[in-house]
């Protein structure tokens, strides 16, 4: 489906490009920092986590708070396959994103079922469980962990030692794709009866439609994006043990990031992730040692702030009336705001309130 | 000629409520049946039995020479029985146009399609000039009209409407019987529970009145509404009908 060529402005497409050059070029300027390429890393890392999410839990309203379950699934399944069966890691990235594609169907078997506060505990209790398991679980390395063996560095090997920045290079291809993929499918047709879904399952059903088939789908997109994204994060740091990505402050992270950009939108995660991993990462090195909590302290601040003042994020704030006024001089409301599937229709009838 | 839907013996009790006791009907194709009854009689239990999203203690109900008791309600939507909510229900974050787009999709057709299913259809109950307003600012009248659209959209046999004419103001009731009719006449059976009686006379064959549960009454709406057990129904409740 095409839209109409005005409502796709040059300006929005070379804003696009623009920050897609300037990401591109940056290496040029952080190689040598490892400070802000970390954080750029980690930046693309959470915002592609973010996007994850934001499928089951934006476009098909269905909040989880046990979402780095998958992230540490994708993570697990590659140390695995390369440490006991010397598994190829991007190989173990396609296992990884298949076993928590699968892993998040089954879990909504039962969880679907719940709606609401209940579905958000299941996720929460069910993510939980697993991270115990883990703890305990001596062929996974129990709470120790397990290290990846190090190989010679290069791309097959997906390790790279003395200069990180093809690890950006590979997060940033990562968000790029996943990204893409996403303004995809929130204009295809299941993109479509998600929104349905999250609006009124019940109505959703009444005409014909299995809401469970269509959240279990967005459950395999979702989780496999946080799998192939937990497989990075094991070649990144080389290591995976159950609290670094199973746990409960992954899961939160996540949901937060995605919400406090605002769910639902395609840059809201990305902007969430841009604002609060340098939000984590300057705060761990101003309180030192105890920068986690700090993080926790901020972390809870910003949901109290969100669920009173914008219950729709940040991007909530495009829509308010002195920036929709900015966005309809620049022509850019119905790129960024509009809902995707009525393009086509004349203008003119029917806007007044 | 077999019906198109049998109800037979259908019964639901809500703890020790017995919110419809032993209803049973027939509904031959093209028919337009009334349900008539005062508050709580059970109406909108008995439609959600019908539709499968009450699952009945007792009884069956055969759609199209199929028992279809125990099917979910999104199975019983795709044999093409389609039931709209007494609470409209749109879709709050979508366009009128978009709400009618979701049941257009349960026949497989892609976006593009769907979106002429829903223009076609948003023409059809009158709301066409609404197309890209949301559907979050639709007036109770409205919020019918669009619901009868989007359930249009599915293409359904029979439709089963809880109350559209609730909400509706006087010069729309005339437009709201003449479009019933005119899906009748296009081949939908109609299935309508209709507490505004003169609209209930001016469209309906038959008229099936319950009261508490049961079915009381049965037959044309004349006869129906000069009833003395219903007339004694309706003067029991607080509701008194307007004819
Ligand atoms: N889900 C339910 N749980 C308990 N009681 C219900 C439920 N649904 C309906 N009832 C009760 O069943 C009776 C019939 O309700 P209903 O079918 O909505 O009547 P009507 O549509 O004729 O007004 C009422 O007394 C109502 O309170
Ligand atoms: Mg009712």
């Amino acid at each position: 489906m095409t839209g109409t060529s005005r409502a796709y402005p040059v300006v929005a497409l070379s804003g696009l490009l623009l920050l897609l050059g300037v990401l591109l070029a940056l290496p040029l300027y952080i190689a040598d920092r490892p400070f802000e390429l970390r954080m750029a890393i980690l930046i693309f890392l959470f915002a592609v986590m973010g996007q994850g999410w934001n499928v089951l839990g934006g476009f098909a309203g269905q909040v989880s708070i046990g979402h780095g379950l998958y992230f540490g699934l994708g993570a697990y399944t590659a140390v695995l396959l390369a440490v006991k069966f010397g598994v190829n890691p991007w190989l173990g990235m396609l296992a990884g994103t298949a076993l928590a594609s699968l892993c998040g169907v089954l879990v909504g078997i039962p969880c679907f079922r719940l709606r609401g506060h209940y579905f958000v505990i299941a996720t929460l209790v069910v993510a939980e469980s697993v991270f115990q398991v883990f703890t305990v679980w001596e062929w996974v390395g129990s709470a120790v962990g397990i290290e990846l063996p190090v190989k010679s560095e290069g791309w097959i090997n997906f390790q790279f030692h003395r200069d990180k920045t093809p690890y950006y290079y590979i997060a940033l291809t990562m968000l790029v794709v996943v990204t893409a993929g996403l303004w995809w499918l929130r204009r295809s047709r299941i993109g479509f009866l998600l929104r349905a879904i999250r609006d009124d399952e019940e109505a959703v059903r009444s005409l014909g439609f299995s809401p469970h088939l269509y959240k279990s789908l967005a459950m395999a997109i979702s989780a496999g994006i946080l799998g192939a994204a937990g497989v990075f994060h094991a070649q990144y740091v080389l290591f995976v043990d159950p609290f670094s990505v199973l746990g409960l402050h992954i899961s939160v992270m996540v949901a937060l990031f995605a919400i406090l950009g605002g769910t639902g939108t395609l840059a809201g995660p990305i902007l969430g992730a841009a604002i609060l991993v340098p939000l984590s990462e300057y705060s761990r090195v101003h309180f030192s040692g105890s920068g986690r909590n700090v993080d926790l302290l901020i972390y809870g601040f910003l949901i109290m702030v969100i669920a009173v003042y914008r219950p729709d994020g940040l991007m909530g704030l495009l829509r308010s009336r002195p920036v929709l006024t900015m966005l309809d001089r620049l022509g850019l409301r119905s790129v960024l705001l509009q809902s995707p599937h009525i393009k086509n229709i004349r203008k003119g009838n029917s806007h007044a309130a | 000629m077999s019906p198109l839907l049998a109800v037979r013996g259908v019964s639901k009790s809500f703890g020790g409520l017995h919110a419809v006791r032993a209803v049973s009907f027939d509904l031959s194709a093209g028919e337009i049946l009334g349900i008539i009854g005062p508050n709580g009689a059970g109406k909108s239990t008995l439609f959600g039995i019908i539709a499968g999203q009450v699952r009945p203690d007792r009884g069956d109900v055969v759609f199209d020479g199929r028992s279809i008791v125990g099917l979910p309600c999104e199975a019983v939507a795709r044999l093409g029985l389609v039931k709209t909510f007494q609470t409209s229900r749109p879709f709050g974050t979508m366009t009128f146009l978009e709400n009618v787009m979701v049941g257009a999709l349960s026949r497989n057709v892609g976006l593009a399609e769907a979106r002429a299913i829903a223009l076609q259809q948003l023409d059809t109950v009158g709301l066409a000039a609404q197309a890209e307003r949301p559907a979050a600012w639709a007036s109770t009248g409205q919020r019918k009209r669009l619901e009868i659209a989007r359930a249009l959209a599915t293409k359904p046999r029979l439709l089963l409407l809880d109350e559209p004419f609730g909400g509706v103001d006087l010069p729309s009731v005339d437009a709201l019987v003449e479009l019933l009719q005119r899906l009748r006449d296009s081949g939908i059976t109609l299935l309508v529970i209709e507490h505004n009686l003169e609209a209930v006379h001016r469209l309906v064959d038959r008229v099936i009145a319950m009261h508490l549960g049961e079915a009381i009454a049965e037959g044309t709406a004349e006869t129906v509404t000069n009833d003395p057990r219903v007339i004694q129904a309706y003067l029991g409740s607080t509701e008194v009908a307007h004819a």
